[in-house]
């Protein structure tokens, strides 16, 4: 298939100095006349102009359009590769409304275009993010999810960001968390926020714990964060919805701009989610606190141990819209078995993933740390690189929420299973 | 003379005896006084959400769901909930107070055992 095109060129000149970048085309093509959106009533540029020989810059875009002949490409990119203020180019294409059905022409064109881009893919190198998923994961230092999530390179710690974890609590006498900020509260009655379980220990270190453990690998995320534990969830691993509202009215009413919940109820197909949650969740959106929840672990097929086909749907409350329902990854990156997925089309639907198979975390004294296995797992790496996210960016609810499936890292896997992908932490 | 006599004794006894006995079977003044005991009625735990519209008559509406039968356990005011329990029969009264948006039955979470591999 012949790329379609118009003859002229799209530039890219740098939005936080138009000038200059308009100055180094100039001075590039040769091409004096600029015309500019901006002398446009509402930015709308003329048919006329933008087909007349002079170049027509879009200023809230900062992309320019402009006939150029050979000489003028060559002398645009020479720019471009000695970075002078022109950022990149490439031909104008054409381009037509999609059909309904599909053609032979579109067929063809679909499968050259795939051919065009393997092609490509074998020249160049994996680099970026991509490797960084497919590479060997062996580093001793530090737990195969950190590695694959990006925490190790980023520069965020979750300084000045308040995470409320809830569940079984926290084992307040670990050394991991000496010297932390820690608010611990208990919702259950006739128990302390202190961790006789293991589940909340081993979720709080995920999210929170220390960039220099007592003892090496590092397991922790956001190692500056502002621990919020609060125990909704029973030393014997139960606790019901007025526990679980009530953690999390403390958490939003606290300021915590993530909020980690590694429990769940399992659902069957066709069941729809709570409107209390749903609303809940919302609540929590519009009060700056994004609640991140697991997908649950009903999926594994008890007789071959691998993962029912169709898989379980996603569990209760994490089915709701407003909430985040995490799904679980081993460090090949395939969907572990146990892992729900998206069957209930009315909400219940997996949003993004985490590491999950084998994760080593923090556990209450004596045993020190622990590797176990869940979406309970995956889910406080969402949370823990959320923290990250609202350190760089200051985004918080629904915006924080858009960080985190913008840059998290696609897989050639289904979404009803991985949801966006597996979670990255911030590249910024 | 002898068989009357004996007969009007016999007649005597007869009434005293039925007249003991219907005086024993006469349900007894203590009995109206005490009912017998009532069955207990099964009370559920719920959560009811305020809609957004009405968050700033939560007290009020609490007061209402009282009156309708909720016995309050807590009052969740950022969030618009509240959670109590109830007798069976009067949930749905709950659903009709004016503000409540949704009324839910509380469900129980259970995690995996720590020793278990999947948690």
């Amino acid at each position: 298939m012949s790329i379609e095109t118009t003859g002229r060129y799209l530039i890219m000149l740098p939005n936080e100095d138009l000038e200059a970048g308009i100055q180094a085309l100039r001075d590039a093509t040769g091409i004096q006349t600029v015309a500019r959106a901006g002398d446009f009533e509402n930015h709308a540029f003329t048919t006329s102009e933008l087909d007349g020989p002079n170049a027509s810059v879009f200023d809230r875009l900062g992309v320019a359009v402009v006939p150029l002949d050979p000489d003028q490409v060559q002398s645009v990119r020479v720019a471009t590769a000695a970075q002078q203020n022109v950022l990149a180019i490439q031909p104008e294409r054409v381009v037509y409304a999609l059909q309904t059905g599909l053609s032979a022409d579109y067929l063809r064109g679909y499968r050259d275009a795939a051919t065009h881009l393997c092609d490509q893919a074998g020249q160049q190198p994996v680099t970026g993010r991509g490797q960084r998923a497919n590479a060997e994961l062996t580093d001793g230092t530090t737990t195969w999810g950190l590695q694959a999530t990006g925490v190790v390179g980023s520069a965020q710690s979750g300084l000045g960001i308040k995470v409320a974890v809830l569940d079984t609590g926290l084992d307040l006498t670990h050394p991991d968390f000496a010297g932390r900020s820690i608010q611990s509260q208990s919702f259950i009655t006739g128990e302390a926020a202190q961790d006789a379980n293991g589940h909340g220990t081993h979720c709080i270190g995920t999210a929170c714990g220390p960039s220099e453990p007592s003892e090496r690998p590092r397991y922790g995320i956001a190692y500056n964060a502002e621990i919020f534990a609060g125990k909704v969830l029973s030393d014997r691993g139960s606790g019901s919805d007025s526990s679980i509202l009530a953690g999390i009215e403390w958490a939003i009413d606290s300021g915590c701009a993530v909020i980690s919940m590694s429990l769940g109820a399992p659902t069957r197909p066709g069941d729809t989610f709570s409107p209390i949650y749903e609303q809940v969740g919302q609540s929590a959106l519009q009060n700056g606190s994004l609640i991140i929840a697991a997908a649950g672990n009903e999926s594994t097929d008890r007789t071959t141990g691998g993962r029912l086909n169709p898989p379980n749907p996603v569990a209760y409350p994490a089915n709701a819209p407003s909430l985040i329902a995490v799904a679980a990854l081993d460090n090949q990156l395939q969907v572990a078995p146990f892992s729900n997925g998206t069957i209930n089309t009315d909400g219940g639907q997996v949003d993004i993933a985490g590491p999950g198979v084998d994760v080593y975390s923090s556990w209450p004294m004596p045993d020190r740390y622990l590797s176990i296995s869940g979406t309970s797992m995956a889910t406080p790496h969402v949370a823990g690189i959320a923290a990250l996210y609202a350190e760089a960016t200051g985004a918080r609810g629904l915006e924080l929420w858009a960080w985190l499936m913008r840059d998290a890292q696609r897989l050639s896997l289904p979404g009803t299973d991985v949801g966006i992908g597996l979670v990255q932490a911030p590249l910024l | 003379m002898k068989n009357i006599k004996w007969s009007q004794q016999l007649t005597r006894w007869l009434i005293v005896i039925v007249a003991t006995a219907l005086v024993s079977c006469w349900p007894s003044g203590s009995d109206a006084v005490n009912p017998p005991p009532e069955t207990v009625m099964d009370k559920v735990q719920v959560t009811i959400s305020i809609g957004n519209a009405h968050m700033d008559q939560l007290e009020q509406i609490s007061e209402q769901l009282t009156t309708a039968g909720l016995e309050v356990e807590q009052t969740l005011s950022t969030l618009g909930v509240i959670t109590g329990s109830v007798e069976t029969e009067k949930m749905s009264a709950l659903s009709e107070v004016s503000g409540v948006e949704s009324v839910e039955l509380n469900r129980t979470i259970q995690l995996a055992p720590p020793d278990a591999n999947v948690q």
